[in-house]
């Protein structure tokens, strides 16, 4: 496995996320979390970046318990992993070569021909190496998510998480990202974890797929057995449907009750 | 309402206290400049460039306002050979640090606090920290230190410049004899007492206000509402810090008890 989530507790606050979530990732291929918003998707992606830390339990992230590291040790496992953020994040001061040359700076001492080369190759597979020179300002939503995939596999990670890479994107981007992120996977052998409320597009690419729902797995499986499920709570975010088990309304008190309050 | 007074009291004191905590913190991440100093150069002329033209304008009018009060003032005494003298220490003793510092909170401050925490509500200092950067050494420091080093250097040209207006005034428009301008000024400003204490007193400025500006944009609340508030507590802090500094550093320097 390369992570496994045992008998985690979190919460913000007082309000609970999480309570014993037990979760394995396996090795190699993609693993997609759905669910819908406030389920906890994002919040598991920052467990096993170490961005927070479970109140019980531990993540083990490549054999490594996170919540053993010290910061220098937290770091020192981060330069195996990749991240793209759901708004990208890129370094607004510095132009896409820059930013995806950001980490191999940082990281190594390796020479300005050298990275100019791994810089180039990292914006090929993502198609915009002609685009090296332009600001992240200058870019499109769908090419600045792309910079930022290519960013985030400049360091050939082990791990790549992807926070809803489909997002804010037109149909011809998300199929872009989509591609990259399944080719990108395989041709560098990594493991990727994709969090996402886009059901087709996760179901399209996944190898194995968890549905999330209030901080608990509900189904999880195949893509074709995910979809085969007949949990209602499963099948109202599958299917999109707006009432069922998440109900439409915020809990409130009697409408009518409510409204001639007062009248008589 | 003492509930209310006692909660923002508390709130005050731990907001203070992280404040010193990230202080420390970035002491401890200055080794990085040593490794690169490229980081600071393009900090020192990022803060310092884009303050100068507001101090070298602010300087020349603050010091031909001088000249003008300055000689209406002393004219009536039969005193206006010592308006030099009058120009030169309230420039080098007061002015000159204060008013440098509280355009440069203005300025230079709240545009590093919008920065940084835009920064953060942008998810760029998360992006850094995912990618083993520590943030704290690669985006703050550099920018502390630069503010720190910029703001003596802003305040001798504010007060240069205020100097020169204070002759254009005093001398080239209202007929005080330029020599006695000069003369009264190199006789009454002493070196070590009056302008290396303002070179002090515009380090600490410049010391807290940045300290305070990059304290206020790394803790922002990472959405919009958070930043602008941000802004507005690093430039009312930091200019509330400088004006109640000067009077405790005035009051140590300047005593004659």
């Amino acid at each position: 496995m390369l992570v496994a989530l045992n008998s985690v507790d979190f919460s913000y606050a007082d309000t609970p996320v999480y309570e014993s979530l037990d979760l394995k990732i396996p090795r190699g291929g993609i693993t997609v979390i759905m669910g819908p918003s406030g389920c906890g998707k994002s919040t598991l992606l920052s467990l096993i970046g170490g961005r927070l830390q479970p109140r019980c339990g531990n993540v083990v992230v490549d054999d490594v318990e996170i919540q053993s590291l010290d910061k220098r040790g937290l770091y020192h496992l981060r330069r195996r992993m990749g991240m793209l953020f759901q708004f990208n994040a890129l370094l607004s001061e510095l132009s896409v070569f820059e930013n995806v040359a950001f980490p191999i700076r940082e990281h190594t001492d390796l020479s300005a021909e050298l990275i100019e080369h791994l810089v180039k190759i990292k914006l090929e597979m993502v198609g915009l190496r002609g685009a090296s020179q332009l600001m992240p300002s200058e870019l499109s939503g769908g090419m600045a998510r792309r910079v930022a995939l290519a960013r985030a596999i400049a360091l050939d990670p082990v791990l790549v998480m992807y926070d809803e890479p489909f997002t804010g994107l037109d149909p011809i981007s998300k199929g872009v990202i989509v591609q990259l992120i399944r080719e990108l996977n395989d041709a560098l052998g990594m493991s990727s974890i994709v969090v996402t409320q886009d059901v087709a597009e996760g179901l399209s690419i996944a190898d194995y797929v968890f549905v999330f729902a209030a901080g608990e797995v509900i189904v999880e499986g195949t893509p074709e057995a995910v979809n085969a499920t007949l949990r209602p709570d499963a099948r109202q975010f599958l299917d999109g449907l707006p009432d069922g088990p998440v109900a439409y309304h915020y809990p409130a008190s009697d409408y009518q009750v409510d409204l001639f309050q007062g009248e008589s | 309402m003492v509930r209310g007074l006692g909660r923002a009291g508390i709130a005050a004191i731990h907001h203070t206290g992280r404040g010193g905590m990230f202080l420390a913190s970035l002491v401890g991440g200055m080794g990085m400049m040593v490794r690169r100093p490229r980081l600071l150069v393009q900090q020192i002329h990022a803060v310092g460039v884009m303050t100068l033209p507001i101090i070298l304008v602010a300087g020349l009018f603050v010091g031909m306002m001088l000249g003008l009060q300055g000689f209406n003032t002393l004219v009536g005494f039969g005193a206006e050979s010592s308006l030099g003298l009058a120009v030169g220490l309230f420039l080098t003793r007061e002015l000159g640090p204060v008013l440098t510092a509280l355009l440069f909170a203005g300025r230079a401050g709240s545009a590093l606090t919008a920065e940084i925490g835009l920064m953060r509500a942008t998810q760029q200092l998360d992006a850094m920290e995912m990618m083993a950067v520590d943030p704290l050494p690669r985006v703050v420091v550099p920018r502390f230190l630069a503010g720190v080093i910029v703001m003596p250097l802003l305040a001798a040209l504010f007060s240069v410049v205020g100097l020169f207006g204070g002759y254009l005034v005093g001398a080239v428009l209202l007929g005080v004899d330029g020599g006695t301008f000069w003369s009264s000024m190199h006789e009454g400003v002493d070196v070590v007492h009056d302008v290396l204490a303002g070179v002090f007193k515009s380090f600490v400025f410049g010391f807290v206000v940045t300290w305070v500006a990059v304290f206020e944009g790394y803790s922002a609340t990472p959405t919009t509402d958070g930043v602008s508030r941000a802004t507005t507590r690093a430039v009312v802090t930091g200019s509330l810090a400088v004006l109640g500094l000067d009077y405790v550093l005035t009051a140590i320097m300047f005593s004659e008890v």
